[in-house]
């Protein structure tokens, strides 16, 4: 009974204030509009730039050959790019490669192919090429539902610890106390809050997994699953975010840590980088995972 | 000018003594950076490694999210109820704001120095002239933010809720800027969308300096940046309310 | 007992005090003298506006109109040379938990131009003064009730105030820190401090002060030497302090927020 009042306490304070009412329902909202456009944005198109020659004139006619020559690859886009720029645009992804009209063009083109598709010649191994591209469009597909499941989990590690946090307040203003005075069990309080906090997030969840099964194209899971997915979100947000709360002596304090082991743990999932690209220590290491075991849902 | 100074460095020794200052702004991106970098070793080019990436492009998101410390920073005082003791006190009330955001400032200012040479270290970050136009760049950077910071916490209200959703235009920039991952793309709306978050600037003109040893963009940002905590200083000061001063809109606090 | 307010200059003078809030008048034109060497025991029901008069006074809220002068001139003219020689004793406990004793006077101390040796020695001495000497090394954390209203006190009187506003100081203690405390506020009242000593413990304003203002719904209905207005109501058959005030401020239940 104890714990009941506690959740129904609860959620009456937070409706209370029109600010956290708003709240709770736009930040599900911007995380899927975030998931939404980050996943839209993700293509797999090769940029390459090119360096203008220093001294030569015929900079737009070589410009316009390169342009043909890339024309039948759908995945290939050639700019214009700032040779002031070259290794800044590369490292920050906006280029992959580089064509210097400076320097002799033919053996650039000749390696740029071969790293885009191990192509020797254009034509029957252009389609191998794009049957290898389709191929890897559906892998790269599922890869991102994952990573947009990791970005969810993520947020919700970091919003569940909000929520809890509460309770840190609760216990400095003596209302535990009076909790506990009043004949229920000790940490039937703490147990109450728990149970708040996972229905807080499963709320939030389930709003933000409805419209990106709306809004993304591709993100189709069955009701089964999706509810598998808030469960197990909502639990482990909610669980490892009233643990943190537990250890902390302050609001910040628990905010704080909660950021970081959200990071942490989604990284080492696998949520921001393959997880076969991984040194195989942590790839074994995603046994033990919490994030990975989520992720894992998506992909059976 | 002696109250100030006797203000600032109560304050500084706040900073240090609470931790955050030092776990977010030293421990918490060396070890990110470790981390990325190994699990992101084989996806980077030659021009750059996976260390020097994410060195590169932590230090400053780690001192964007400082934002959230400053603010507690000006919020402390109404959570000690010690915030009626300095309105008593006969000492100006921008002194109160000016030694919070310089405290901040100050030791974010280390804390960003010190993760980024021991990076420049442990990771072989190119030498360059430009380490100390970066480490300014850094300095300033804490600046502002520990203005905005500040601001938040003494001059506005509902910092609750402020604290709690600050975090997520900060994390959208910080995706922006590729942060997480090096985020290009050819589409021109998307560029635009990336350009907006400050980061995306930072970290450009960082690479720039570095690699490609341009530090005339560098500066400009630098005086941007100081313009900017100047008048985020500007309006903490103007801004600051004593009500939210002391109490701000803690729980059982009523108007 | 040492004759107080013999001298009657008028070190403090509120004048003609008004505030209101979203329309409510809290205090209504409130003027009060005070005297140097006074021991005013400032009495009113919740809401009377004690608070708000002291908020006032210490720069917390600025007032809608009315003057405040400290020696004769306008305190609004130069606020923080009025504020040095002011103390106020907040009623909530006003430390840093995670200092020292003597670290949390220290920092007070330098926040009124404190420093150097000067201040090490006045710090010494009022800890000396409130009985924590012996435990400056510890942290308000640490202590009781008692003494960390004793370490409040201290922060604000280790400038040597000229006058002093204490609201409730003596609130949720024990009876020896209480009896403590009253002695440590007999010392500073003889030490030449002028005291406002605001308390709903009726019995402690009898005790210790000469003066009795008794204020509510923001306007002064008494201002007396204490013996005088208890000599006026003893032939109504109140000889205690508390009677006279029920009977001046009624017994209706007051539950307005100050």
């Amino acid at each position: 009974m104890g714990i009941y009042l506690v959740i129904k306490n609860n959620i009456v304070r937070a409706t209370k204030k029109k600010g956290n009412l708003i709240l709770m329902l736009l930040i599900p909202i911007v995380i899927s509009i975030l998931t939404i456009v980050s996943l839209q944005i993700k293509n797999n198109t090769v940029r390459i730039g090119i360096l203008e020659s220093r001294t030569a004139s015929m900079n737009e006619e070589q410009i316009k050959i390169m342009k043909e020559i890339f024309e039948p690859y759908d995945h290939v886009e050639v700019h214009l790019a700032q040779r002031e720029y070259e290794k800044t645009y590369q490292i920050m992804g906006k280029y992959h490669f580089y064509i210097d009209l400076d320097k002799p063009m033919q053996a650039q083109i000749d390696q740029i192919l071969r790293e885009v598709g191990n192509l020797e010649t254009v034509g029957n191994t252009v389609e191998k090429a794009i049957d290898k591209n389709a191929i890897q469009e559906t892998t790269k597909e599922e890869q991102a539902m994952q990573q947009a499941v990791g970005l969810l989990i993520t947020t919700f590690l970091v919003l569940a610890t909000v929520h809890g946090a509460g309770y840190i307040n609760d216990k400095k203003g003596g209302m535990v106390d009076r909790y506990q005075i009043a004949g229920n069990g000790k940490d039937s309080y703490y147990v109450g809050y728990c149970a708040y906090t996972f229905l807080v997030t499963a709320f939030q969840c389930g709003i933000c997994l409805g419209l990106m099964q709306i809004f993304i194209p591709n993100f189709t899971i069955s009701i089964w699953l999706s509810l598998k997915l808030l469960g197990a979100i909502a639990l482990l947000s909610s669980g490892l975010s009233m643990l943190l709360v537990r250890m902390c002596k302050s609001e910040m304090q628990a905010n704080l840590l909660s950021s970081g082991l959200a990071i942490v743990l989604s990284l080492l999932a696998g949520t921001f980088v393959e997880t076969e690209s991984m040194p195989q220590l942590l790839q074994n290491l995603q046994v033990i995972n919490p994030v990975h075991w989520i992720l894992q849902m998506l992909g059976t | 000018m002696r109250e100030l100074w006797t203000l600032t460095i109560f304050q500084m020794k706040r900073r240090v003594r609470d931790g955050f200052s030092i776990g977010y702004n030293v421990i918490f991106p060396l070890v990110i950076t470790a981390l990325l970098g190994l699990l992101t070793k084989k996806q980077f080019t030659q021009t750059i490694t996976s260390y020097q990436y994410y060195a590169l492009v932590m230090i400053p998101f780690c001192a964007t999210m400082s934002i959230i410390t400053a603010a507690y920073a000006g919020k402390e005082d109404a959570y000690a109820k010690t915030a009626s003791r300095y309105l008593i006190a006969p000492i100006h009330e921008k002194n109160i704001v000016v030694a919070k955001i310089l405290s901040c400032s100050l030791i974010f200012s280390c804390c960003n120095g010190v993760t980024f040479f021991v990076c420049c270290a442990l990771w072989h970050i190119p030498s360059s002239e430009n380490w100390w136009l970066i480490f300014l760049l850094l300095c300033v950077l804490s600046f502002v933010i520990a203005s905005i910071g500040v601001l938040i916490g003494t001059g506005m209200k509902n910092f609750l809720v402020l604290k709690n959703v600050i975090n997520i235009p900060i994390g959208l920039c910080a995706v922006a800027a590729g942060v997480f991952y090096p985020f290009g793309t050819s589409d021109r709306l998307i560029q635009s969308l990336q350009n907006l978050s400050p980061l995306t600037w930072i970290n450009r003109f960082v690479f720039a300096a570095l690699y490609d040893c341009r530090s005339k963009e560098i500066g400009i940002l630098i005086v941007i940046l100081v313009m900017v905590g100047v008048g985020m200083t500007a309006l903490a000061v103007k801004n600051f309310q004593k009500e939210e001063f002391i109490h701000g809109d803690l729980p059982g606090y009523q108007k | 007992m040492k004759n107080y307010g013999q001298t009657k200059e008028c070190l403090f003078h509120i004048q003609n005090l008004q505030k209101s809030y979203d329309g409510k008048e809290i205090l209504k034109g409130l003027t009060i003298p005070v005297y140097a060497g006074d021991m005013i025991g400032l009495l009113g029901p919740n809401g009377a506006g004690k608070s708000t008069m002291t908020k006032i006074i210490g720069g917390i809220e600025q007032k809608d109109a009315g003057t405040l002068l400290f020696h004769g001139k306008d305190v609004h003219k130069n606020p923080r040379e009025f504020k040095r020689k002011l103390g106020i004793v907040p009623q909530e406990i006003a430390l840093y938990e995670e200092l020292s004793a003597y670290e949390n006077i220290q920092f007070f101390a330098s926040l009124y131009g404190l420093n150097g040796t000067k201040r090490e020695k006045k710090i010494e001495e009022v800890l000396r003064f409130v009985g924590l000497w012996e435990r400056r090394k510890e942290t308000p954390a640490k202590y009781s009730g008692g003494m960390k209203r004793r370490l409040n006190i201290a922060c604000s009187v280790v400038h040597d105030p000229e006058i002093l506003i204490m609201d409730e100081p003596t609130v949720g203690i024990d009876p020896q820190s209480r009896n403590h405390i009253m002695n440590l506020i007999r010392s500073l009242q003889a030490a030449g401090t002028t005291v406002i000593y605001i308390s709903h413990y009726i019995e402690e304003i009898e005790e210790l002060c000469n003066r009795v203002i008794i204020m509510d719904h923001g306007q002064i209905l008494v201002d007396e030497e204490k013996e005088a207005l208890k000599k006026r109501y003893v032939e109504q058959g109140m000889d205690h302090l508390e009677s006279i005030f029920l009977s001046i401020t009624g017994t209706q239940l007051r539950d307005e927020v100050e």
